[in-house]
This record gives structure tokens, C-alpha cells and sequence, in this order.
């Protein structure tokens, strides 16, 4: 990680510490937006890390903006923090002012999974729609029904009108912003990860059976270890895809979110079964952090759309020209 | 470092000259394609050619990372590792020089001395000498720590007596790195071990084939009866057997040679299964490829840890046991594969055997999982 990245990550992280604390994200899952964390991420200036310096930005990578992440999956941060992260400078990028306040984004094209729909698009009078066409990529703004939620008990909503097309952009800017996406998403999903191997480290050294700790049975470790695996390997992965050239990025990012969709899956696994029932109750932590690993996987597109992506670029080979066709070299 | 800090593994870039390599290798596997010299494999094993190694010898590419003074070419681990992934891609047999290069020679320059340095690595370097690996015993496999062979000091030597078990290419390679043990009635068993390198040639040296369920000759035992050797065949100190013998592992493990023979079998079966596979086959093909390719950051994560001088046991560990793992399954899932789609060429049915057939030792040698999963739990704290 490039020193600005982990300044990011040690000041957000110290921001959730402070600003927010598991009733918050209780709340928020209850309906109510987290708006004393919102003031906080916007004074530091998170929200709009990626914009130029000349639009109040801090020029920041996408490496950085997943660190920030990163901190915020670690603490089950609610509200729509990467969308307005990555949505600022979405419209930046096109030329246009965001509105204040959040901006909640649905994508819609390939990807898109089902009916649109915009995670906290009750937060915001309009929601930002980034829709594949087929010059490259349009920007519209559209209304929403305060309707749904997922497995993170946060809002899902729907969207309902959308508006005229405000911006195009041409190329694979579609195939980029939904990559960036999707690749935030990831490293959220390595924040949740890493704080179930830090919860489940402690409550293994914690929790007595049997007359000691269970971190001292073999059959607890291997499950730690395990646990501990997936997430180093995940991490590996989506770290390589964050600090990509944008061309290698779109590639690394189907090979991370392929990767991370069985990372999360093992994981939650092994860090339920660690824990027994305590941590099948809404009482204790845990699940504040895996039933937003179920809703995340297959947020910005599922594990399966982005193996279908993955294997179009490797479906056909020669068995001679498979590795060239992998490593993209 | 302990607990989830331990954990904690930096990204790392392979550095621009790295990519110019990556075209000299794959240059030189279309050449030796060309020439009749390279074959698509039809096993799990690792080829063993004494002319290849020469030829790889002669391009740089073994000793890469070691002083000239010994014959080496001082490029980096992230370049070895291109070497590495670019060769063990094509299949190349690189297994007569594999452990020499990988890490006698780098025990040998490490712990060694002078005299050993000028007198192995040289020969290492020009593909000409090659090392096989003495820890296990009959008595002796994972609790490696408990192993009886013993050296007892001599006149100008040691006399070596002993049994080592499980030691690929023992009838092919040249020299021995082997573990005694030198000083008994110590208190902690890691105490009191030392490593020889040892001609295989020497009086007293009886090498037997064991041949494994594959039907393969790869490993063997090797046993010493009152084996003489000089002063100067111990490397490092008496005593510090077990450090070293830790050090090398990781160079053991943290290599891409495991997932590396699993895509071999991916790409045979993706091009059997054409560019009209199904959407399962399509799926499988990409959750397996991007479990490679993760592992792949992870061992370039790793050589660059080695090259920055640290020891990464822990993440080394993980990629062996993560890295096995996922051989055995694909093994399976293509050998599902290939039976839902009626992929009948006879190079993968070939394959797919010597998959299934070798299976149970990928997760056994070099450390079972087991194993690797304590010293893993060790390096978090658990134990």
C-alpha cells in the first residue's frame, strides 16, 4: 500500500472509531440516515477525494478512496459512501457539479442485476443512473421509491423515473465506472473480512469450553487459519486490481470480485462456526458484519456476471495461449 | 509480529524489466517448441532434463538472484519469479536443476562458506549440478525435529549414519543438503541439528527407488552407512540446523510451481472445450483461473518479501496450503468437466490421470497441510 493510501486508511480509520459506534449502523438499518458520520466523512473531505484539487478535491487514487473503504467495511459504516465517492467524480469527470449531500448510483446495462435499483436512493432527492449505451456511457438523474432493502438491512430502493440524459462519455468509461465500483465494493468487503478475523482471533482467545480457551483446540485454529487465508488472499487480489493501470484494472477486477465471491463465502463460514450461537444472534456483532458480506458480494455485479467476464476473455484459447490470455502479459 | 498483524501483506508491482524477461522466456519456449525440444505434458511430474538445464543455464536463468563472484547474475527475486511462472507455464522440464536452484544454492551462499560457495554455486549456475533434499526418515515426517540420523564427529569429518525417506531425485542428483543430527541429550530436539552437503557418490551412500501409486520413479530412500565426510561438508554452524532448514522452506513453499501444474490441466481443457462452452464450463473456468491468479499475487507478494531479506513463513505457508488445495480441486472439476462435455482427447485423459494419481501427495510433501496450518497458527498468535 502507497503511504498516502494507509494516511487514508489510519484517519478514516480513527473517524469510524469515533463516529461510529454499532448503534449508529443499528440505526441506519432501522431506517434512520447516519447524519453525525455524514458531517464527519464530509468535514474530512472524504466524499470528495476523487475530484480535482480545483473542485475542493483531494486528487486522490482509486487505491486511496479504498482504503477509506476499507476502514468503513471494517466498522459496517451505513449510508451510500462509496456511491457519493464514486459518483462525485463521475460528474466531475463529465463537467458537471453534484448536488450537495449523498448521491446514491444505480448502474444499468450488463450488470445491472434486475430491476435498477440504488442503495440509500431515499437519501437523496435524485439518483445518479449510469447507463450503458451503446457509444460508451450515459449520466442521467432519476427519482426513486423508498422501497426494499437486502441482507445489509439498509435501504435498496427503487428507481422509478428516470430523468433526460445529462452527460455521455464514449469508450469504456460504462466498463470503467462500474469496474471502479465494483472494485470499492471489494475492498469494503475486505474491511467486514478483516474485522472477522480480529473478532474471531479475540473470541477464540476469549470464549472457555472444556476447561480453556477454544483458540487452544487444533480444530478451532485450522479454522482461523482458514478464515485468515481468505482474507490475505483476497486482499492480494484486490489490492493488485486497485492499484492497476485502467486498461489491466477492468481484467483484474473480474479476477478479484470471481476470487472474492468464494473469499466471502468461506469466510462467513468459518467465522459463524468459530463463534457457535452467540453469533447467530443480532445481539452480538458478527452479523452486522456478514449480512453485509451476503448483500456486497454481489453488489455491482454478482460473482457470476463477472466470471461470465472473466471466461469471455478465456473461453477459445489455445492451451499455448491461456497463460498469455491470464496474467495479461 | 503476531496476531492479525502478521497478516498484513504488501501489494507488490513486478518492476518494468521484469516484462522485457517475460519476452526473453516466452521467446525462448517458442524456440525450443520449434526445435522439437519441447512437448505438451502428459503428467503431473516435473520433467528432468540435464541438456534443457544447460540451455537454461546458458540464458541466465538459474542463479539468477546470486552474486557474480559465484557465478550468479544479480537480478531480482521479482525477475526470478517471471523466470519461475513463465517456465513451470510451458512445461518446460526444468527439474534437474529445480532444487539446486531454488534452494540448496541459496542455502549454500546463505550459511555457507567461501570454500563451499566457489566449489558448488558456480557448477549450480551453469545447469550442471543438481541437489536433492534430506530431511524426512522413516520415523520422522511431519515431527521432522525428531530425526534420528546422526553425525558423530571424526578426525578431519563427521560419520553419517542414517535413513532419509522420500527424496525426490536422489538417483539422479548429484549432492545432498541432509540433516543430522550432531549433539544428542539436549533438551529441546530442535537443538543439536546440522546440515551436510553430501556426495551422493560417497562410500557407504545405498539410494533405493520407491516407486509412488502413480507408478512413477521421483523419490526414493537413501540410506548412510558410516558415510565420511570432511569438515567442510557442514553448511552453517553445528547446531543451526533447524533455522536453516526453516529458511529454505520458504523458498519451498512460496513458489508457483504448485498451481502452476494445476494450469496446465485448465488450459488442455479449455482448448478441448472450444469457443462455444457452456455456461458452467465457462463459470468453472473462470472461479478456477482467478483462484490461480490470486495465488499469483500472493507468491509475488512473497519474492518480494524475500528480496527485501525477510523471512515470510507465514504468508509462504499460506500459499502452499492454499496453492494444494486448489491443485486437487481442479484436478477434480476438470476431470468433471471433460466428462459433461465428452472431451475425450487422449492428452487430457493422460493428464487428468496423472492428476487423480498424484493427487494425495500435493497436500502431504513439502509439508502437509496440517503442518502448514500450525506453523500459520503459530505466526497469528494461536499457538
Amino acid at each position: 500500500m502507497s503511504e498516502a493510501s494507509a494516511l487514508f486508511q489510519d484517519v478514516a480509520e480513527r473517524l469510524f472509531a469515533d463516529a461510529c459506534p454499532l448503534e449508529v449502523t443499528a440505526a441506519a438499518e432501522a431506517g434512520e440516515f447516519p447524519q453525525d458520520l455524514w458531517g464527519a466523512l464530509e468535514d474530512a473531505g472524504f466524499l470528495s477525494m476523487l475530484l480535482p484539487e480545483s473542485d475542493g478535491g483531494a486528487e486522490a487514487s482509486l487505491a486511496d478512496a479504498g482504503a477509506i473503504l476499507r476502514a468503513a467495511g471494517r466498522h459496517a459504516a451505513p449510508g451510500p459512501i462509496l456511491e457519493t465517492i464514486l459518483g462525485r467524480r463521475l460528474l466531475a469527470d463529465a463537467g458537471l457539479a453534484a448536488p450537495a449531500g449523498p448521491l446514491p448510483i444505480a448502474f444499468l446495462g450488463d450488470g445491472a442485476p434486475g430491476p435498477a435499483r440504488a442503495r440509500w436512493g431515499r437519501a437523496a432527492d435524485l439518483c445518479l443512473i449510469v447507463e450503458q449505451t451503446s457509444a460508451g456511457a450515459a449520466l442521467r438523474f432519476a427519482e426513486v421509491a423508498c422501497e426494499g432493502s437486502d441482507a445489509s438491512f439498509e435501504p435498496m430502493d427503487v428507481i422509478t423515473t428516470a430523468g433526460a440524459t445529462v452527460a455521455v462519455a464514449a469508450g469504456p468509461a460504462y466498463e470503467q465506472a462500474l469496474a471502479s465500483a465494483a472494485l470499492l465494493k471489494s475492498a469494503q468487503m475486505l474491511g467486514a473480512m478483516d474485522w472477522c478475523v480480529e473478532r474471531c482471533l479475540a473470541f477464540a482467545g476469549e470464549r472457555e469450553q472444556f476447561g480453556k480457551a477454544i483458540g487452544g483446540f487444533q480444530a478451532i485454529q485450522h479454522h482461523l487459519v482458514v478464515l485468515a487465508e481468505e482474507s490475505v488472499a483476497a486482499a492480494a487480489i484486490v489490492g493488485a486490481a486497485l492499484s492497476a493501470a485502467d486498461d489491466e484494472r477492468l481484467s483484474l477486477t473480474a479476477v478479484a470480485r470471481s476470487r472474492l465471491g468464494d473469499a466471502v463465502d468461506t469466510a462467513r463460514w468459518f467465522a459463524h462456526q468459530t463463534h457457535g450461537a452467540i453469533g447467530f444472534t443480532r445481539e452480538y456483532p458478527l452479523n452486522y458484519r456478514t449480512r453485509r458480506l451476503i448483500a456486497w458480494r454481489d453488489d455491482f455485479g454478482s460473482t457470476v456476471f463477472w466470471r461470465d467476464r472473466l471466461a469471455a476473455q478465456l473461453i477459445g484459447a489455445p492451451a499455448q495461449d491461456l497463460w498469455a490470455r491470464m496474467v495479461q502479459a | 509480529m503476531s496476531g492479525a498483524a502478521a497478516l498484513r501483506l504488501e501489494t507488490a508491482e513486478l518492476p518494468p524489466q521484469a516484462e522485457a524477461l517475460r519476452r526473453e522466456l516466452r521467446a525462448f519456449v517458442a524456440e525450443e517448441r520449434a526445435a522439437g525440444r519441447l512437448t505438451d505434458p502428459t503428467g503431473f511430474g516435473m520433467g528432468f532434463s540435464p541438456e534443457m538445464s544447460r540451455r537454461i543455464a546458458e540464458r541466465g536463468w538459474i542463479a539468477m538472484t546470486w552474486p557474480k563472484q559465484w557465478g550468479g547474475h544479480e537480478r531480482s527475486a521479482l525477475e526470478r519469479y517471471v523466470m519461475m511462472e513463465e517456465l513451470l507455464a510451458a512445461a518446460v522440464p526444468v527439474g534437474a536443476h529445480w532444487v539446486a536452484d531454488r534452494q540448496s544454492g541459496p542455502v549454500i551462499l546463505r550459511f555457507g562458506n567461501d570454500r563451499q560457495r566457489a566449489e558448488h554455486l558456480p557448477a549450480i549456475a551453469r545447469g550442471e549440478r543438481y541437489f536433492c533434499i534430506g530431511m524426512s526418515e522413516p520415523s520422522s515426517g511431519s515431527d521432522l525435529a525428531s530425526i534420528r540420523s546422526r553425525g558423530d564427529k571424526v578426525p578431519g569429518g563427521w560419520r553419517l549414519n542414517g535413513h532419509k525417506l522420500w527424496t525426490t531425485n536422489a538417483h539422479r542428483a548429484h549432492f545432498m543438503i541432509s540433516l543430522f543430527r550432531t549433539t544428542r541429550g539436549l533438551d529441546s530436539k530442535h537443538a543439536g541439528l546440522s546440515q551436510f552437503i553430501i556426495p551422493l557418490n560417497s562410500a557407504g551412500v545405498t539410494v533405493k527407488p520407491v516407486i509412488s501409486m502413480a507408478g512413477e520413479h521421483d523419490f526414493n530412500e537413501v540410506f548412510f552407512d558410516d558415510v565420511f565426510v570432511e569438515d567442510d561438508a557442514m553448511v552453517g554452524a553445528e547446531g543451526n540446523g533447524w533455522n536453516q532448514v526453516s529458511a529454505e522452506l520458504a523458498y519451498e513453499r512460496s513458489g508457483p510451481e504448485r498451481w502452476l501444474s494445476a494450469f496446465r490441466l485448465l488450459a488442455v481443457v479449455v482448448e478441448a472445450l472450444g469457443s462455444d462452452a457452456d455456461r458452467e464450463a465457462r463459470q468453472e473456468v473462470a472461479r478456477l483461473a482467478s483462484h490461480m491468479l490470486t495465488l499469483r499475487r500472493l507468491s509475488i507478494s512473497v519474492a518480494a518479501m524475500l528480496h527485501a531479506g525477510l523471512s515470510p513463513s507465514v504468508p509462504a505457508a499460506m500459499v502452499k496450503d492454499l496453492g494444494t488445495r486448489l491443485e486437487q480441486e481442479t484436478v477434480n472439476r476438470m476431470r468433471d468437466l471433460a466428462l459433461k462435455n465428452g472431451l475425450t482427447a487422449p492428452v487430457l485423459a493422460e493428464l487428468l490421470q496423472s492428476g487423480l494419481l498424484w493427487s494425495p501427495a500435493f497436500t502431504i510433501r513439502g509439508g502437509t497441510g496440517e503442518i502448514l496450518r500450525g506453523v500459520i497458527a503459530k505466526g497469528m498468535g494461536l499457538r
